[in-house]
């Protein structure tokens, strides 16, 4: 397979992964607001606020942050300030993105090794006020990390085939 | 020589285009790699600094603004502006100024608040005859004032960037007679501009029709209310009172607008989440950054310094409003909450200011930086949307920028108007 293809292939590759980013991203939210809702109800109607709440909120906001990031990176939507980039010269300019998204790659890839070692170093220590082991709360770092250096590397590799990601 | 390196790399890469999240999060790793910490201790600073118990309450209102924004309130608060103001000198721009203060209230967001009303009205304005520049420009000053409406992102920020010592519910208190402050001030900009250039009105629909589009926005307006109420009486906390107005906002689009289907939820929660991931991504870098910078003892370093500097709490308070509004001009509001509060609110306590008072000047004087270049990101939506340069939006705005920074100043120098609005509702 020519370097063309294989970049084509990676491409596309990138779609799916990027859709469950936003989906789990989605549902993390989704969770977060019944998550946050049972605790007033559990107050009211129960009379007793669940203890498991504040841990299970934690983990859920790691992954709408993780997984939306990914999909951030994905679309291109993250914050920044391309005025300096858009003066340059167009081959100069090309290689500046392309740098741009390795850094990006780089960085995603360092959150998910960082995060898995600490998913491992963690997981036999019990969460607080929850059933869970506490590495799980940096789960999201590892897969959410590992996700934006996937996209970014495609997003790279478009970029140095002349094509807008 | 680890602080030069910290701010050398996160100013080199973000004028290089690189994302301000991951700018912030190069430079934090650098830092500490310098500094010879393992670089896990950066990973741990950005899932803790995202996923604080008070910072619960951004993406819940992101969710419950996305939902009012696409489930038709915006054009019923545009239409209740109309109403009110549409026959004022400077018609379409009086109306565009009111839309953001009660959208404000809505979403709690100026990005959010040029992207919904500069949407709808720069166009219109610019139908009716307005100057490109003079519609982006009312509509991105405008945006400033949903800096300080509650359910403000970024005043919930500061609390969070405080450890939740400061109470939510006073700094939504204390951000809205400085937010009609502002209100009235573009008005009154408006209203000369509008004179000087003989800007056209809009006719008046009468009492009966204002009251018609008041009903039918009211339950949008009432957002604000439950979240007040319901936190003042005990029933909710801050956090739980952003999930208490998501299930409004989905009572009120789904049920009592029928304008929010099925399949239109799922794009509403899918961009709500894409929203909030990159927000708190920042969050999560910038607590990265802040960290390393109070490891280095920059805040201890900067109160010794504003110490020496200035003699009394106003000589204090002027230098730090300098300091704030050259550094909003080259960084994100965000960022600049959560790195500026550790450094700067020492100092604003050491000269006896109130912190509630100062998360008011903070948050309203970082976020003038969102309107001017280079980094204004209320400025580059508003200059989008309308079709023009930035430069040709800058050039034009000056008379903004004065009304700006006339409600900054009043605001800096009488704390009564932040505290006592806190004070009367506790």
């Amino acid at each position: 397979m020519n370097a063309k293809g294989a970049a084509s292939q990676a491409e596309q590759g990138g779609a799916r992964p990027g859709n469950v980013a936003l989906i789990l991203a989605a549902v993390s939210l989704a969770c977060l607001v019944i998550t946050q809702l049972s605790q007033v109800l559990g107050r009211y109607l129960f009379n007793e606020t669940p203890g498991w709440t504040e841990t299970v909120s934690i983990l859920l906001m790691n992954s709408a942050m993780m997984f939306g990031a990914a999909a951030g990176v994905r679309a291109g939507a993250h914050f920044g300030f391309t005025l300096g980039v858009d003066h340059l010269p167009a081959t100069l300019a090309i290689g500046v993105r392309a740098l741009r998204e390795a850094l990006v790659a780089l960085l995603g890839a360092a959150l998910s090794w960082l995060g898995l070692y600490l998913v491992l170093d963690t997981w036999p220590v019990k969460a607080a006020g929850a059933p869970l082991p506490q590495g799980l709360a940096y789960a999201p770092l590892f897969l959410g990390g590992a996700l934006i250096a996937l996209f970014a590397l495609v997003r790279g590799v478009s970029i140095l085939r002349g094509r807008s990601p | 020589m680890a602080i030069t390196l910290l701010f050398v790399v996160l100013f080199v890469l973000l004028f290089a285009g690189v994302p301000v999240a991951f700018a912030l999060l190069s430079a934090a790793f650098v830092a500490a790699l310098s500094l010879g910490l393992p670089p896990v201790v950066v990973a741990q600073q950005v899932a803790a600094g995202a996923s604080g118990p008070t910072l619960v309450a951004i993406p819940l209102f992101i969710f419950a603004g996305e939902l009012m924004l696409r489930g038709g309130i915006s054009d019923r608060l545009i239409g209740l502006a109309a109403g009110l103001v549409g026959h004022l000198r400077g018609g379409l721009a009086q109306i565009n100024v009111l839309s953001s203060l009660f959208f404000g209230g809505v979403s709690g967001s100026a990005l959010a608040d040029v992207s919904a009303v500069g949407g709808t009205m720069i166009p219109q304005m610019v139908k009716r005859g307005f100057a490109r520049e003079f519609a982006v420009n009312v509509s991105i000053s405008a945006a400033l004032v949903a800096l300080l409406v509650p359910p403000s992102h970024n005043l919930i920020l500061y609390s969070a960037s405080v450890g939740g010592s400061v109470s939510i519910i006073d700094l939504f208190a204390a951000g809205v007679l400085p937010a009609l402050l502002m209100t009235v001030a573009i008005m009154v900009v408006n209203r000369i501009i509008a004179v000087r250039r003989g800007l056209p009105t809009e006719p008046f629909p009468g009492w009966r029709d204002v009251l018609r589009r008041l009903i039918s926005a009211l339950p949008g307006l009432l957002l604000v209310a439950i979240i007040f109420i319901g936190i003042r009486a005990g029933i909710f906390t801050a956090v739980e009172s952003a999930a208490i107005a998501v299930a409004y906002a989905l009572l009120v689009t789904m049920v009592i607008y029928r304008s929010m289907g099925w399949r239109r939820l799922l794009e509403v929660i899918t961009a709500a989440a894409r929203t909030s991931g990159l927000i708190l991504f920042v969050i999560g870098a910038a607590s990265a950054f802040g960290w390393l910078l109070a490891y280095l003892e920059v805040p201890r370093v900067t109160v010794e310094l504003l110490q020496s500097m200035a003699g009394t709490r106003w000589e204090m308070l002027l230098i730090l409003t300098v300091l704030l509004l050259v550094l909003g001009t080259f960084m994100d509001l965000g960022p600049m909450i959560l790195i500026c509060t550790p450094i700067f609110l020492p100092v604003a306590r050491a000269f006896g200011v109130d912190p509630v008072h100062f998360g008011v000047i903070l948050v309203l004087t970082g976020g003038i930086g969102l309107i001017t270049p280079p980094v204004g990101s209320v400025l580059f939506v508003g200059t989008a949307i309308g079709g023009i340069s930035v430069g040709q939006a800058v050039r034009a705005i000056w008379p903004f920028y004065i009304a700006a920074f006339a409600v900054v100043m009043i605001v800096v120098f009488v704390p009564q108007l932040s505290l006592w609005l806190p004070s009367v509702l506790r």
